[in-house]
C-alpha cells in the first residue's frame, strides 16, 4: 500500500478494496469490499460516517487537477460511481447510480437507482423514476442519520 | 430453444460432492454462512456477501440457495438489511430451484421463488419478494418491498411493471432449461 493513503483508526476498510492514489479516509467510514477509490487527477478526501459498499467507484479524473472532498454521512450503495469535483454531506446515492461532471453535489441529495446526474442540483433533491425526474426531499434528515448510525455500529460490529 | 454448450476452464471452477459449481474467480465472503443445495453454477466475478448476517445465535444463514440455480458473471448478491424492532440487521436471501440470474445484475431481495429468470443487468431492491415461475426481462429494476405474483412477466423501470402473464407451462420450460444449461456447463 503506498505511503500516501492515510486511513483513520476508527474507519473499517475491508480486504479486496482498491486504492489508488493519495487517499485520506476520515473516521467512522466503512468501506466494503471490491470498492474501488482512484486518485489519479489529484488526492480525495473523505470526510466522516460514510458508507461505500461493493464495487463503488470513486474516481478522482485525470483532467481535474482539484482536490475532491466528499462530506459526512454519505451512502454510496452498490455499484455507484462517482466521477464529479466533489460531495456534501449526508447524501445517499443508490445502486448503479452515477454522478459523473464538473460540478459539486450538495448536502442532503437522493439520487434513485440507475439514475444519472451530470449537471448542478439543489440541495435536498432526489432524482428518481426512469426519466431522471427531480423532486425535493420531504422527509426529516434525522431519520436518515440514525438509520446510518445503527447501520455503522452493526457493520463495525459485524465485519 | 436449444442451448449451446458452454466450456469452462477446468482449474477455474471447484466442483462440490453435491454437484455444485463455484468459480475461483468468483469473491464469496463468509462462505460457512451460504447453503448450496446442490448443482449450482457460480461464475466468474460474482459476489456473495454471506458475512452480513442477522447478529445474535441461532439460525445464522445468510443465502438459502436451491438446486439448478446459475449465478451469471459480474452478479452481486447482498443480504437486504432494515431495522425491525428497533434493532438493525441483515436478513436471509431465500432463493428456490431453477433461478437463473443474467449477467451484471444485483440482487438484495428477501426470496426468489422457484422456475425464477432474471436478464441481465438488472437490479432486484431491497426485500423484494419474487414468487415462482417469473421472467424479468433484461434491464429491469424491481423497487424495494415489491412482490411479485407466479407467472408473471417483468419489464421496464424503475420501477418495473407486470406487462403480460406467462403461459401455464413455463415451470416445465425454465426447469428443462436450467437442467440443460447444468448439464451443458462442462470442462474444457
Amino acid at each position: 500500500m503506498p505511503e500516501k493513503v492515510s486511513i483513520s483508526s476508527t474507519s473499517l476498510v475491508c480486504s479486496s478494496v482498491n486504492i489508488v492514489g493519495e487517499v485520506t479516509i476520515g473516521p467512522g467510514c466503512v468501506i466494503q469490499p471490491k470498492a474501488s477509490i482512484i486518485a489519479e487527477g489529484g488526492p480525495i478526501n473523505i470526510g466522516s460516517n460514510n458508507i461505500i459498499s461493493e464495487q463503488v467507484t470513486i474516481c478522482n479524473k485525470k483532467v481535474s487537477g482539484k482536490v475532491m472532498n466528499i462530506g459526512n454521512g454519505n451512502v454510496f450503495e452498490s455499484r455507484s460511481s462517482i466521477e464529479c469535483m466533489g460531495i456534501g454531506h449526508n447524501n445517499v446515492i443508490q445502486t448503479a447510480a452515477s454522478v459523473i461532471g464538473s460540478f459539486e453535489l450538495g448536502n442532503n441529495c437522493v439520487i434513485g437507482v440507475r439514475n444519472r446526474v451530470n449537471h448542478d442540483i439543489e440541495d435536498g433533491t432526489v432524482v428518481f423514476g426512469d426519466n431522471d425526474s427531480k423532486r425535493a426531499r420531504k422527509d426529516d434528515i434525522q431519520t436518515h442519520v440514525s438509520t446510518l448510525n445503527t447501520h455503522l455500529e452493526y457493520l463495525r460490529d459485524l465485519l | 430453444m436449444e442451448l449451446p454448450y458452454k466450456e469452462y476452464d477446468e482449474s477455474e471452477y471447484i466442483e462440490t460432492d453435491t454437484g455444485n459449481k463455484v468459480s475461483k474467480k468468483a469473491t464469496i465472503i463468509g462462505s460457512h454462512n451460504i447453503v448450496l443445495a446442490g448443482k449450482t453454477i457460480i461464475e466468474s466475478g460474482c459476489v456473495l456477501r454471506g458475512d452480513l448476517r442477522r447478529r445474535g445465535p441461532g439460525n445464522q444463514t445468510s443465502f438459502l440457495i436451491g438446486r439448478y440455480c446459475v449465478l451469471s458473471k459480474n452478479t452481486l448478491f447482498k443480504p437486504p438489511c432494515k431495522i425491525f424492532k428497533g434493532v438493525f440487521g441483515y436478513f436471509p436471501m431465500k432463493i428456490s430451484d431453477h433461478v437463473f440470474v443474467g449477467e451484471n445484475s444485483i440482487v438484495e431481495a428477501a426470496s426468489i421463488g422457484s422456475y425464477v429468470y432474471i436478464g441481465k443487468n438488472c437490479i432486484i431492491g431491497r426485500f423484494a419478494i419474487i414468487k415462482d415461475c417469473v421472467y424479468i426481462e433484461d434491464n429491469s429494476v424491481i423497487s424495494p418491498n415489491t412482490v411479485i405474483s407466479s407467472f408473471s412477466y417483468v419489464s421496464g423501470g424503475p420501477p418495473a411493471k407486470i406487462v403480460e402473464s406467462l403461459p401455464e407451462n413455463t415451470q416445465e420450460t425454465f426447469e428443462t432449461r436450467s437442467k440443460d444449461y447444468y448439464i451443458k456447463f462442462i470442462p474444457k
